[in-house]
């Protein structure tokens, strides 16, 4: 019984962990002289309880679930793609690119052709220190993380030179066609058809890691490269297609941003998804149905935490704070548990010790 | 300053284009409500501290209720302007030219509300732009810059080659051409605003190609052109504030555009009633945006004749 | 007894249900090596860790010296005199020696004074002919020395007692005599040895006295001058151990593997095979013997397409095997191949024991259909009847493998190698840490199949282990083979000059 309560409190280890991050939060408000309940209603509220909030939410779920994937799926083979960033950048400039130099054409295959030169984009991206690491054993936390300047570079340069729109007063490229705009699902707000996308490709990457042969190799790579060789799987052909696939992600991110949120290419476009996708991953656990919550949740918190500012006047510095906090507390959570916790060993006594008196008992009724 | 300064601005309008239909309707009884939406943090000493004080000041001058957003990225820009307009705000601001679209967006979801966006260039029924009429600014330092010069050859140095530094440089190279037509004038885009290394490095350069006098439009990146300006001895320019005083042998003028007095001015245009959905382009010569302190290097007769060219911009005796 | 070192009085402990130690008594006496011999689960460790006080006994006494004792933590124990050397040495790998060994010892001053520390090791190793250097880095330092260093470590606090669990389990052959005549040092200078092992034959080399525990029990304690292995052997696993079993069925057929002249470049770039010529025919176990080493390792990788060979000719029914892939190898060609190394190789040991079982066949059929889906029920299927066949015990097929004994780890290896029909396994060290148990049951399926035609290629450094299997001897010297002879023609005489390279014409 006892056991049992234990049991679920832990299970819920993140929302006590939210709950407490949330107090220390609150104490921060407080310090900065806002109210802290009016800040937390409105960020619950323009999180996920109102149908503007909601719609916040699920524009960014997208962004950050595919970064998050691009992430995860690297994970699975033991390579951390530090590099969704630079490979959303790619993606969105590819995507332009298409977008900008289609025939003119209906809208399917347009936005099929630009969603698809996004992940070209974001693919090649992640090919780099694919190569590297499969060819020359390179450290691919370091290729990617600096190919991240690259690209965002190159996004700039695009942007105020060769691509820069007539009379611009920012750098930034010419609009992309009507036609070529994702669908909104939720009418008079951002949020478009790619969070839909994101959750059907985390399904389905979920499903090739757990049911086919492919996702087992990978799985098997990620825990134990030497036996994945000696079981004749190709270390790696995998290891460079695990990269590859989370590049397409990640560029299928940043030409959602273009066709569903943006419309134009901008110099930076991205505020850091890539950077928030690593998050997402690692709270997740690598675990691409976990993404989806993971996401969503992160999501919630940035529209929240902007929502929160804009109706109470917390500063952004607490309100980053806060965010950071939360963050924190969940993946700590997260790293807790419950068999190896001081809880369990008492429990684990106990039982000993009924065991032992059961077959005292027993024994004197046999004696 | 301020005071009054609705007719200067008014009169300071050279252009007003597209529609203006309608005027925003705005409600009198309820205190007005005025939010501004700012890309970077409010103590960046630039860009958006301007906007920020320009939103303060309004409310301390007009007594207008007044909220802002800082650090906004751009994936946020148009839920954060719709949410203000939701919110009830009569006037929205986006600071800054990348929110011309989500402006654009937002106004015509919340049609009761008027959206604005500094450094912009658009309007509708319910979208206002607030510029600067670049061209002349750049026009009246290259008068200044030709004047002080050998005559043949001057630079310009600019960062990405959008609006803002495409006017300036067309208008300094008009404004230089106007005194020496057959100068050369040199341009460099460096691709970056706050970059000082790279900003002198530009600089130099442009400075050992022979540009005696050379005219920088950039960030934090300005510091170090007007660094190797003075390190070489040629002259050079201000530009948003004053700065004469600061390098007093090195910078002859300083375009001085100030966003906080052009903001608080359309905010009480707005709460007026008298605001519309259009491009309100300031020209030279008004509170907001005039020139700085002359350097005593410059000649008499060449302040006059500068004096004398700014009031012909203003005016509109002289387009350009 | 007259001058007991240690003496343990009806020492018990339970963990849940499982009684790991019950009413456990020894004597040890002072300046003796004492062996505890039991097969791996018998309740040695257990024991062991009680005396160093890692672990709290439930009831019983332990009397050190004369004086009944608490060892409540491994600092107590090392106070008391007593000093362990754990089977995975804990040393850290970028200190010098002299910096591991003082490493956490107390009365320390706050500026530690290396050099006298560093002279005085120095001796104690010259006086034990350690060959130790002091300022050497201990991750440079070969196995053997570092479980010198270890000793060392004891020695150095003073340590009279010193407990060594399954020290030779990570040695080499030649290392192995170096650390016994560490060991004949240490009793000459008065101190006394526990070691805690299962090989029969260290018992006899080296003990005075020996303990045998089976199941958490002793079952005997005697003096190793009046014992023999077979007796050993039978206290130790509770019935004899047969050891020649090599009964004969079935008949060798054709030649299946041939090697001409391979070689083949090792990890540090050495030459690991060097003209190495060896055939297999079918239903016929060919031992390979020699020095670990000296390409053992390197043959079976190249045979299994884990190494490429830089020359010469591998073939398989004539075929060349150089154009294959690893997972043709396993598939089209059905070889199979027990690494050596089955925890980091052989296994995924955060998978479970059905995952593991499918390890080498993910990607066909009977476990994929429609493509590359993978079939959960067959895989099942194939699991519940290889754990059943090959009686593996684990909670459940989809137990991790890491929480298997090395047994158990082993059994799925096999099981998974064998099931699979191979024309031809490769086998390397099976039984390396196995129990008598295991041993005997590795030893009986390789039997088995060779019976049914199969080729096998036995690689292992014991020698014992392949004189009881194999039909033919071949053995290795610097990658290539010295010698091929017929187990009754193995004297040890013989095999000796081979391993070290003496060849000789005559097979």
């Amino acid at each position: 019984m006892i056991e049992t309560l234990l049991r679920w409190t832990y299970r819920l280890k993140s929302v006590w962990a939210v709950m407490l991050a949330l107090l220390l939060g609150a104490l921060l408000i407080v310090l900065a002289g806002y109210d802290p309940i009016a800040a937390y209603r409105e960020l619950f509220s323009g999180a996920f309880l109102d149908y503007w909030g909601v719609s916040a939410t699920i524009a960014k779920v997208s962004p950050l679930l595919l970064a998050g994937l691009a992430v995860a799926l690297p994970l699975r083979v033991g390579l951390f793609n530090i590099g969704a960033e630079g490979q959303i950048y790619m993606g969105g400039l590819f995507a332009s690119l298409v977008a900008l130099n289609l025939p003119e054409m209906p809208a399917l295959p347009g936005i099929l052709l630009c969603a698809g030169a996004g992940m070209v984009g974001g693919c090649l991206w992640a090919l780099i220190p694919a190569l590297l690491k499969a060819y020359r054993d390179l450290n691919e936390v370091i290729v990617t993380l600096l190919l991240n300047y690259v690209a965002i570079n190159l996004v700039s340069y695009a942007v105020s030179g060769p691509m820069l729109a007539e009379g611009a007063p920012y750098p930034y490229s010419e609009e992309i066609r009507p036609s070529l705009f994702l669908p909104i699902i939720m009418p008079r707000t951002d949020a478009h058809l790619g969070a839909a996308i994101a959750v059907l490709l985390a399904m389905l990457i979920f499903v090739m890691l757990r049911y086919t042969a492919t996702g087992y190799a990978m799985r098997t790579i990620g825990s134990n490269p030497h036996a994945a060789r000696y079981a004749g799987m190709s270390v790696r052909r995998h290891i460079i297609g695990a990269m590859v696939i989370g590049g397409a992600l990640a560029g299928l991110a940043g030409a959602f941003e273009i066709l569903g949120l943006k419309h134009r290419l901008f110099h930076l476009f991205s505020a850091g998804y890539g950077y928030d996708g690593i998050v997402v991953a690692f709270l997740a656990a690598g675990n691409p149905l976990a993404s989806v919550l993971a996401a969503t949740f992160l999501a919630g918190l940035e529209s929240g935490a902007n929502t929160m500012q804009r109706a109470v006047g917390v500063p952004v510095t607490v309100i980053s704070a806060v965010k950071g906090l939360i963050v924190i507390f969940v993946a700590a959570s997260l790293a807790f548990s419950f068999q190896r916790s001081a809880w369990a060993a008492v429990l684990r006594r106990r039982r000993e010790t009924e065991a032992a008196l059961g077959e005292v008992r027993r024994g004197r009724r046999h004696a | 300053m301020t005071h009054g300064s609705v007719t200067s601005l008014v009169s300071a309008m050279v252009i007003a284009t597209a529609a203006t239909l309608g005027t925003a309707a705005l409600a009198q009884d309820e205190p007005f409500r005025a939010a501004i939406v700012m890309p970077g943090n409010i103590t960046d000493q630039s860009w958006n501290q301007t906007g920020y004080e320009g939103i303060t000041r309004a409310e301390q001058e007009l007594g207008i209720e007044v909220a802002y957003s800082e650090q906004v990225a751009q994936p946020d820009q148009l839920e954060a302007l719709s949410d203000y307009a939701r919110r009830g705000y009569d006037v929205v601001i986006g600071h800054g030219g990348e929110f011309v679209d989500a402006v654009q967006r937002a106004a015509e979801r919340h049609p009761e509300t008027l959206f604005v966006v500094t450094n912009g260039f658009v309007s509708g029924e319910n979208v206002a732009s607030l510029t600067f009429n670049f061209k002349q600014f750049g026009y009246v330092i290259g008068f200044i810059a030709a004047n002080m010069s050998e005559g043949e050859t001057a630079g310009y140095l600019s960062a990405q080659k959008i609006k803002v530094a495409t006017d300036l440089e067309e208008g300094f190279k008009e404004g230089f051409a106007s005194i020496h037509p057959e100068a050369e004038i040199l341009v460099a885009y460096t691709n970056d605003w706050d970059d000082v290394a790279k900003a002198k490095e530009a600089a130099l350069n442009l400075v050992n190609q022979g540009a005696d006098v050379i005219f920088p439009l950039l960030d934090n990146g300005q510091i170090g052109a007007l660094q190797a300006a003075q390190e070489q001895d040629v002259w050079s320019f201000g530009v948003w504030q004053d700065v004469y005083e600061a390098w007093p042998d090195t910078v002859l003028q300083s375009a001085v555009m100030d966003f906080r007095i052009a903001l608080v001015d359309f905010l009480e245009m707005a709460r007026n009633g008298d605001a519309e959905g259009q491009v309100y382009e300031l020209a030279i010569g008004t509170d907001a945006g005039t020139l700085g302190e002359y350097n005593p290097a410059i000649p008499e007769d060449v302040v006059a004749e500068t004096e004398a060219l700014i009031q012909r911009l203003n005016g509109g005796e002289l387009q350009l | 007894m007259s001058d007991s070192h240690l003496v343990l009085e009806n020492l018990c402990k339970s963990f849940g249900p499982v009684r790991a130690n019950s009413n456990v008594t020894i004597h040890v006496a002072r300046g003796t090596v004492h062996a505890i011999l039991g097969e791996n689960g018998a309740g040695k460790t257990t024991l062991m860790n009680m005396l160093y006080g890692l672990l709290q006994p439930d009831s019983g006494r332990i009397i050190l010296n004369g004086r009944e004792v608490r060892i409540d933590s491994p600092r107590r124990a090392l106070e008391l005199g007593i000093g362990m050397v754990h089977q995975h040495f804990m040393l850290v790998g970028p200190l010098t020696v002299t910096e591991n060994i003082i490493l956490g010892m107390s009365g320390q001053a706050l500026t530690l004074n290396q050099g006298a520390h560093r002279a005085r090791l120095r001796e104690l190793s010259e006086a034990f002919g350690f060959e130790v250097e002091p300022g050497m880095e201990a991750s440079r330092l070969p196995i053997g020395m570092q479980q010198r260093v270890e000793i060392l470590k004891c020695l150095y606090r003073d340590a009279d007692l010193i407990i060594l669990d399954e020290p030779t389990s990570v040695l080499t052959p030649q290392e192995t005599r170096t650390f016994f005549d560490v060991l004949r040092r240490l009793k000459a200078a008065n101190k006394t040895i526990l070691f805690i092992t299962h090989k029969l034959e260290e018992v006899m080399n080296l003990s005075d006295r020996v303990t045998v525990m089976r199941a958490g029990t002793v079952t005997n304690e005697l003096e190793t001058a009046t014992t023999n292995p077979g007796e050993l052997a039978r206290l130790m696993v509770g019935r004899e151990v047969i050891f020649n079993i090599g009964s004969r069925e079935g008949r060798r057929g054709g030649r299946l593997l041939s090697l001409q002249d391979v070689t083949a470049t090792g990890e540090r770039g050495n030459r690991a095979l060097d003209g190495l010529s060896l055939d297999v025919h079918e239903g016929e176990i060919v031992g390979v013997a020699g020095v670990d080493g000296n390409g053992q390792a390197e043959l079976a990788e190249v045979i299994a397409g884990l190494r490429p060979y830089t020359s010469g000719s591998v073939c398989l029914d004539g075929e060349e095997l150089a154009p294959y892939s690893i997972s043709e190898r396993v598939g089209r060609l059905r070889i199979g191949y027990v690494p050596e190394d089955r925890q980091r190789t052989g296994l995924v040991l955060d998978q479970g024991v059905a995952a593991n079982m499918m390890l080498r066949a993910h990607d066909r059929p009977p476990f994929t259909r429609f493509g590359r889906l993978l079939d959960f029920g067959a895989i099942r299927r194939n699991a519940r009847a290889l754990v059943e066949r090959y009686q593996i015990r684990a909670s459940s097929i989809e137990q991790p493998v890491r929480h298997l004994s090395g047994g158990n780890q082993q059994k799925i290896i096999l099981a998974r190698e064998i099931e699979a029909g191979p024309r031809l396994l490769v086998v390397a060290q099976p039984c390396k840490g196995l129990d008598v148990g295991a041993i005997e049951f590795v030893q009986n399926t390789l039997l088995e199949q060779r019976n049914r035609g199969m080729g096998v290629l036995y690689i292992s450094t014991e020698l014992e282990h392949i004189l009881a299997i194999c039909d033919r001897l071949v053995v290795m010297f610097r990658g290539r083979i010295t010698g091929s002879l017929l187990p009754q023609e193995a004297s040890s005489e013989r095999i000796g000059r081979l391993m070290a390279g003496m060849t000789e014409e005559a097979a």
